[in-house]
């Protein structure tokens, strides 16, 4: 995960071969890292998706290499490679109190993908008033039909939700940039709150944001029941020890859940002791023998 | 002679049985297509203009 993370936010790259960097920039990859983070090199699918969405177009290879990524391994991306996911995981570790997510706020992250991603991108527009100096939220078919052509829409889910975002970017380039921190105003606020809310909810509960908000998790979760990688569980070789429901970073029972949407193959209950978890790919439901 | 219960096992439909590699095929299928149709609109122009001036 620590290795992911450079590769993702290279440094290295970024400073001395900025040729590179422009390079990859091309490429979203599928783990929530927002591209304004200044040392990223890869694009955020989410925020490709609904640019494209806010300029009039779908991003065909956005949408096509999620649904790749998905098919062949899942949520695979979201265990080894999200950076924000290690960040909760992190946190987690702070000794504390331990709860459960309630299983119903899992559905809040399909709302948030079909609602902030998908629909608000493409019919709601950010108007700025003269007068009062503010923004406000206007559908884009309230307009004038002469200024519907130019309304400006606008990536909602980045704009108003997204913690990686203000965790990675937002927050640093306020500190580095002077004349960033004369705008600073209440959207700012609300998402540092929204930030604060997550980061401390993630030391009560495992990953908060994965379980209820994430809307490319949320995505990439449709296909943990057919994807190319797969778990099983062999019950013969179950000891009932527990370990792997205690370790499971989603909260989730891996004996039940191994095929659920919220699995991110971590595989942390395959590498336990008891063999009763096991990971393969096939494209059938058929386990291999020899695993 | 102790009798040995066996758990009966549902046999899936065959229609449910390929669902699973079919559904699978589609995705990558179409997730292929879609990358190299993504490719031939120079998508990636917009996508590193989009990500590099922020």
């Amino acid at each position: 995960m620590i290795m992911a993370i450079f590769v993702i936010d290279g440094h290295f790259y970024v400073k001395y071969y900025p040729q590179v960097r422009e390079f990859l920039m091309n490429l979203p990859i599928p783990v929530l890292n927002c591209y304004s983070v200044p040392t990223t090199l890869y694009a955020c699918p989410v925020g490709t998706f609904q640019h494209f969405l806010v300029i009039g177009f779908f991003s065909f290879v956005t949408f096509g290499l999620l649904l790749l990524v998905g098919g062949l391994i899942g949520r695979w991306t979201c265990g080894w490679l999200c950076p924000f996911g290690f960040v909760q995981e992190l946190l987690h570790l702070i000794p504390s109190p331990k709860f459960k997510i309630p299983k119903w706020t899992r559905y809040i992250k399909y709302i948030i993908l079909l609602v902030f991603v998908v629909i608000m991108p493409l019919f709601v527009a950010n108007v700025h008033s003269a007068e009062t100096g503010k923004s406000k939220m206007i559908l884009v078919s309230q307009l004038p039909e002469d200024e519907q052509d130019f309304a400006q829409r606008e990536t909602w889910f980045c704009r108003l939700i997204c913690p990686a975002g203000t965790l990675g970017a937002g927050i640093p380039h306020v500190l580095m940039n002077d004349d960033l921190k004369e705008l600073v105003g209440t959207l700012y606020w609300w998402k540092i709150a929204l930030l604060f809310i997550f980061l401390t909810s993630a030391v009560f509960t495992r990953r908060p944001f994965c379980t209820t908000i994430c809307p490319l998790g949320g995505f990439l979760g449709l296909f943990n029941r057919f994807s190319l990688l797969k778990l099983t569980f062999i019950e013969e070789h179950c000891y009932n020890c527990n370990l792997c429901v205690r370790d499971c970073p989603m909260g989730l029972d891996p004996r039940k859940d191994y095929r659920s949407p919220e699995c991110i193959r971590c595989m942390n209950c395959v590498q336990k002791k008891c063999f009763a978890i096991r990971k393969y790919a096939s494209i059938t439901d058929e386990v291999p023998q020899k695993n | 002679m102790r009798r040995i219960r066996r758990k009966r096992v549902r046999m899936k439909k065959p229609a449910f049985i390929f669902l699973k590699p079919v559904l699978l095929g589609i995705s990558i299928i179409i997730g292929l297509i879609f990358i190299f149709v993504g490719i031939g609109m120079e998508e990636f122009y917009e996508i590193a203009g989009n990500a590099l001036t922020l």
